[in-house]
């Protein structure tokens, strides 16, 4: 929320403010209603496509159908209900901070990169160097900045983990550029 | 005294090499990530479950199954050290267990939390065998109307009971349902829902879904907590034994949560955690001094740990008599049976006696195990505790892409796992569960089978469903879970309970 609407929201009275509260959780929960509602929408159609069959004769797409009715249905119930968790005023134990704090924010964004990366390299890359790379990047201490155990560890876990997995236990690992690993 | 013959035969498979060294592998993993809070018994299994298709499947479930039992015994010493439940099922131990800590007696709580699951561990198994047998040959005359119904009821159940609304749980279970229809039809062999991606040809894998739910998510949650600090009890470990008072006071809330969980654990959705709340306040409700509750009283400790050991135990009841999974991690064994090929069902026992009867006997192994390993590891644990999550993390995300890519060296498997923890990391912020989603993924196959069999055996008749006794008690009690879930008194009730449980 911008500065300005947060200050104005807290010169407001307490009832206007709980009033206001409730109105974007209310907002919030319709929301997420219609999205489900959408989705068992889409899931109907997809099914339609590889056809329901008949009751005598069950198609591809019959259970799929009914998946799409549950979703939708429910969604439709979140919508027309007045609040999702009516009546369950303390669920709000987890749901209440739905949002990332900041200071999570660029870790999780930091995380979830080397692991989209980690995904694109390894069959490239093969597992010893992305494992490295992407390790490097997940135990490097931004705080420390130790280059020493920042890089010991990362080479410690490749290739221990790599005499486990592919050596002892003979998963296939990809070789990517280093193919006599 | 054939019962008798077979569980010695089950003795003769536990006791191979082998197979003891998978039990103890498994436990000793088990009581590690029961140790270790963020990592929970379904990411572990999942992670050792591509390690499993190299070895005999009673090898492999005997670890996989050794896992789930070992991080009942390992949630307990976090939660009495730490005060931090290492497991879910473990919440309510740190209410007295900790307590005991701070009165310097750690070791009894430890004791009396290793002693008390090693015996109710030891009385669910009797159970299990007699009540597997007896509900197998039942199970012998259901039709798919019946497993179809059946399997309703149970995902209902996970949903009813599943933290926060149901309204959210049964989204999850129609996700579920859907992706489980990705993939060729099972009758007609047709492709569906592929989008014309060649990865999806054979369908979502169960475990890039299972690592990604429970794996990446979780660990995606925990890093937003990167910099909390633990503290850890400095406390002897010297007097681990329970006096004679800590005995006396313990007898009878072992023997209460053993029935308890044995019960609790059999019931689809029950498992352990419901087991150790009931078991809680059962031993609230019968002590004399109720008010030393939450104090550190031992008895406390003693019925919740045996409760959730005895539900961990029972739970295996459903699946091995009728193929039908009542929690997550039961439906991740399913998963894992169904890819070493075997039916889990009424005929396994007599089909595939090695693997019921072995993995029955191994459970009492690993038990012993359990409490070889608890008792005098209890510093190695400690010392675990230690390592920080930055350390930590960085492990399960690996160990997660070696799984997820190590079942079918597919990149494509990767990228499942990634998409479906980063909408599972958010779906939790929003509250809602993956347990539903998980079961119902598991069961659509098995439900699409029955119900199209079902339709076609009676001529596309929708009443066989109501006219046949078992299934329309099923499926009466399923409709009316859902329903007094929306009066509001029962809400309010539920509503309370998931509070208190979270």
């Amino acid at each position: 929320m911008p500065l300005g609407r947060a200050s104005e929201s807290f010169s407001l009275p307490p009832w206007k403010r709980i009033m206001a509260k409730a109105m974007v959780e209310k907002q919030r929960e319709m929301s997420e209603g219609i999205f489900w509602v959408v989705i068992g929408g889409m899931i109907c159609i997809l099914a339609l496509q590889y056809g329901l069959g008949s009751f005598r004769a069950p198609g591809p797409g019959f259970v799929a159908f009914l998946s799409g009715i549950l979703i939708g249905g429910v969604g439709a119930v979140m919508i027309l209900s007045k609040s999702i968790s009516m009546g369950r005023a303390k669920e709000t134990t987890r749901g209440a901070d739905l949002g990332i704090p900041a200071v999570s924010r660029g870790r999780l964004a930091y995380t979830i990169m080397f692991l989209l990366a980690y995904a694109i390299l390894m069959d490239p890359l093969g597992y010893i160097l992305s494992t490295f790379l992407v390790m490097f990047g997940l135990f490097f201490d931004w705080e420390k900045r130790n280059w020493f155990w920042s890089a010991f560890f990362p080479i410690t876990v490749s290739l221990v983990s790599y005499l486990v997995f592919e050596v002892w236990l003979r998963c296939q690992l990809p070789h990517g550029i280093l193919p006599w690993w | 005294m054939s019962v008798l013959t077979d569980f010695f035969y089950g003795f003769s498979i536990a006791l191979q090499p082998w197979n003891l060294l998978s039990c103890f592998i498994g436990v000793f993993i088990g009581t590690l990530v029961g140790v270790l809070p963020g990592i929970g018994p379904a990411g572990a299994m999942s992670l050792l479950l591509p390690v499993t298709f190299g070895m005999s499947p009673v090898t492999g479930i005997i670890m996989l199954a050794g896992i789930y039992y070992g991080t009942m015994y390992g949630g307990s010493t976090t939660s009495i050290l730490v005060n931090i439940p290492g497991e879910a099922a473990s919440i309510v131990t740190c209410l007295d267990g900790h307590q005991m800590a701070l009165k310097g007696r750690a070791g009894p709580a430890l004791g009396i939390a290793a002693f008390g699951s090693f015996i109710a561990g030891t009385g669910c198994i009797i159970g299990l065998i007699f009540m597997t047998n007896a509900l197998a040959g039942v199970a012998l005359v259901f039709g798919p109307t019946e497993y179809f119904s059946l399997m309703c009821l149970g995902l209902s159940l996970v949903t009813y009971l599943t933290q926060g609304s149901i309204l959210r749980g049964l989204v999850m279970a129609g996700v579920g349902l859907f992706l489980s229809q990705i993939g060729q039809d099972v009758v007609t062999g047709q492709t569906r829902f592929s989008f014309g991606l060649r990865g999806l040809i054979d369908g979502v894998g169960l475990v890039p879904v299972i690592m990604g739910l429970f794996g990446i998510s979780e660990v995606l949650l925990n890093i937003e907590t990167l910099g909390e600090q633990r503290t850890i009890m400095k406390t002897s470990f010297r007097h681990l034994f329970p006096t004679w008072e800590d005995w006396r006071k313990s007898a009878a809330p072992i023997g209460r949560g053993t029935i308890i969980g044995f019960f609790l654990g059999i019931l689809p959705g029950g498992g352990a955690l419901i087991s150790s709340f009931v078991s809680y306040a059962a031993e609230k409700w019968f002590s004399k001094h109720p008010e030393e509750f939450g104090k550190g009283a031992i008895e406390g400790v003693a019925g919740p740990e045996s409760a959730n050991n005895a539900a961990s135990t029972s739970g295996f009841i459903p699946l091995f008599s009728l193929g039908i999974p009542s929690n997550v991690i039961m439906a991740l064994l399913l998963g894992a049976l169904m890819i070493h090929g075997l039916k889990p069902g009424p005929l396994m026992i007599t089909e595939r006696p090695d693997v019921f009867w072995g993995t029955v006997a191994s459970m009492y192994v690993g038990n012993a195990m359990l409490l070889m390993l608890n008792l005098p590891l209890i510093g190695l644990w400690v010392q675990v505790l230690k390592v920080p999550y930055r350390t930590l993390f960085p492990l399960i995300l690996l160990f997660c892409f070696i799984g997820a890519y190590s079942i079918s060296a597919n990149v494509f498997d990767l990228y499942v796992m990634l998409i479906v923890g980063v909408l599972g990391y958010v779906l939790r912020k929003k509250n809602y569960e993956c347990a539903p989603l998980v079961l119902a993924f598991v069961l659509g196959p098995m439900m699409e089978k029955n119900v199209r069999q079902a339709l076609i055996l009676f001529d596309g008749n929708l009443s066989v469903f109501i006219t046949r006794p078992l299934s329309l008690a099923a499926l009466v009690i399923a409709v009316l879970l859902l329903l007094t879930a929306v009066i509001p008194f029962v809400q309010k009730r539920r509503s309370e309970v998931i509070v208190e449980d979270d």
